[in-house]
């Protein structure tokens, strides 16, 4: 583990750079034990794939300071919240699969296979970014590697599921996007002003599962009317 | 007293937007604190500018101001209330006559505001003094950039628009000598970025060494620059870690980007340097074509 400053109010601390479950672990880890403590005079964290950033107040709290918490964070064992597991329902229909053809393509899948390999594993949460409540999943499984698009989309549908190569993600917004898109989800990704605003948070579950278009369009109907029971999404 | 559509109670003042100006938005401090959900910082670009405007007004500086980038809107009040103008001189005037900057201003009923030649600076201020009825989503209502902005529809101006305010009557008019960098080239002091020793000595030399130009890519995400040479650099990333305002990260092409209030909360670009905070204001208030000279500074 390495700390260091990044500018005069924030310090980086790098991880074995790497992409995998157990270094994210250690991420999440050390972000829990600081959004847990309330430190005075840390203001901000940016829990990432093997990185955790700390912004601070140097009028409230020094570097020294926030090293000693950083050792006090890793001896504590298993303080972690329990992680949840979430269930995403998903519809492959071919409205909402805008880019299957060129996946099909790139990974020499058929649409069924491509659908059956998505659905079949439980991927992480491992950051939050890009836009709010986008989070980016991993990893994916390597049949599915497939590059991003050669012109990023103007606007991607809020709601589309894409891919693009180890990772997936949904897009909680409609935004500029250049993954490749195989399906879209009913759900609302980013609540307004209803707390925790975003479904996703780093850490997380989360498993696609399939769904055909009169599904989809029910669970529209239910989150419209405000009848739709969120608890089912969650293990 | 009667307006158009509505009725204007005592201390308040309606702010109507006859247009808009290039972009104007509403700002305040931001949302820091969320950026683990990947939401962005946000706020006012040119914090001390945004502050001295509030202070002009007798606000704290939590409240919102107008942020006017270049090309400023029209404006009509209704009711009377007290304002500021600070940071870019864009040549501001009531009913016609020029108005001065860095003063408390008083506006009555009908009295129009408006922005002509852009003078210096890039970005202009107004205060409006009391409290302002706006919708806010997660204690801020900045503005959130062009892709979520209806998380935040009331500040993104547009036409037609009623923004009210609850003043709280006359105060003490107040004066400030505030003045935006004036040097042909601005020295921009920054410190050592994650990346910086990934950088050979070579390029580390060159990048201090030479003059930076603003391109016209600025805006509240970001800054791309230019300069006399692109740095000779080895096409390489690393994996996805924080963003900061003030981060400059070198693309794969050799130009550096200075990341703004609104960037993403993370990147893969090398980052070779940050900017201290009041680097930033400095930034915030170029525009195309002005030049940048970096200066390493040691986080002490």
């Amino acid at each position: 583990m390495l700390i260091r400053p990044y500018g005069k109010e924030a310090i980086l601390i790098e991880f074995d750079q790497l992409i995998s479950p157990k270094i994210h672990q250690e991420v999440l880890k050390l972000y829990t034990f600081f959004k847990n403590q309330n430190i005075e005079g840390v203001r901000s964290l940016i829990p990432a794939y093997c990185s955790l950033t700390i912004v601070f107040d140097s009028s409230k709290v020094t570097i020294p300071q926030l090293k000693k918490q950083i050792e006090s964070g890793k001896s504590e064992l298993a303080n972690l919240n329990r992680q949840r597991r979430i269930r995403i329902p998903l519809c492959y229909a071919p409205d909402f699969a805008l880019d299957m053809e060129e996946v099909m393509q790139q990974t020499g899948l058929s649409a069924s296979e491509i659908i059956a390999l998505h659905t079949a594993q439980e991927y992480r949460v491992y950051m939050m970014g890009f836009v709010p409540g986008f989070a980016y999943l991993g990893k994916l499984d390597t049949a599915l590697y497939c590059s991003r698009k050669k012109m990023p989309r103007q606007r991607v549908p809020s709601g589309a599921v894409a891919i693009a190569a180890f990772q997936t993600a949904v897009y909680p917004l409609s935004t500029p996007g250049g993954w490749q898109i195989i399906g879209n989800s009913p759900l609302p990704f980013l609540k307004g002003s209803i707390p925790p605003f975003s479904l996703f948070s780093i850490g997380d579950k989360v498993f696609f599962e399939a769904i055909d278009i009169e599904q989809y369009h029910q669970i529209k109907q239910l989150i419209k009317e405000d009848s739709f029971e969120w608890e089912q999404l969650y293990d | 007293m009667n307006g158009n559509n509505y009725m204007i109670k005592q201390n308040q003042l309606f702010i109507k937007v006859l247009k808009t100006g290039l972009y104007t938005t509403i700002q305040d401090e931001g949302r820091l604190g969320y950026q683990d959900l990947g939401i962005p910082q946000g706020g006012s670009l040119d914090r001390d500018s945004a502050n001295l405007a509030n202070w002009l007004v007798h606000n704290q500086s939590f409240n919102p101001v107008l942020e006017i980038t270049m090309n400023g809107p029209t404006l009509q009040f209704e009711g009377s209330g007290q304002i500021a103008l600070t940071g870019a001189d864009i040549s501001a005037s009531i009913n016609g006559v020029l108005v001065k900057m860095n003063e408390t201003l008083l506006v009555k009923s009908k009295d129009v505001l408006k922005f002509a030649a852009l003078k210096e600076g890039c970005r202009c201020y107004m205060a409006v003094g009391g409290t302002w009825q706006i919708d806010s989503w997660l204690n801020s209502c900045s503005a959130m950039p062009l892709q979520v902005i209806e998380l935040t529809a009331s500040s993104l101006l547009k036409k037609g628009q009623l923004i009210r305010i609850q003043t709280k009557g006359t105060e003490a008019v107040r004066r400030a000598n505030a003045s935006l960098v004036k040097q042909a080239i601005a020295n921009v002091e920054v410190f050592e970025g994650p990346e910086f020793d990934r950088f050979s000595t070579a390029v580390k030399q060159q990048f201090f060494n030479q003059l930076y130009t603003m391109t016209n890519r600025f805006d509240r995400m970001g800054c791309l620059l230019a300069g006399e040479d692109a740095l000779t650099v080895v096409p390489s990333e690393i994996i996805s870690s924080a963003l900061l305002p003030g981060t400059i990260q070198i693309t794969n092409a050799g130009q550096p980007i200075i990341m703004m209030q609104d960037a993403p909360v993370t990147g893969g670009y090398n980052r070779i340097a940050v900017l201290d905070r009041s680097s930033l204001n400095v930034v915030a208030q170029m525009c195309r074509g002005q030049r940048i000279q970096f200066v390493l500074s040691k986080v002490s």
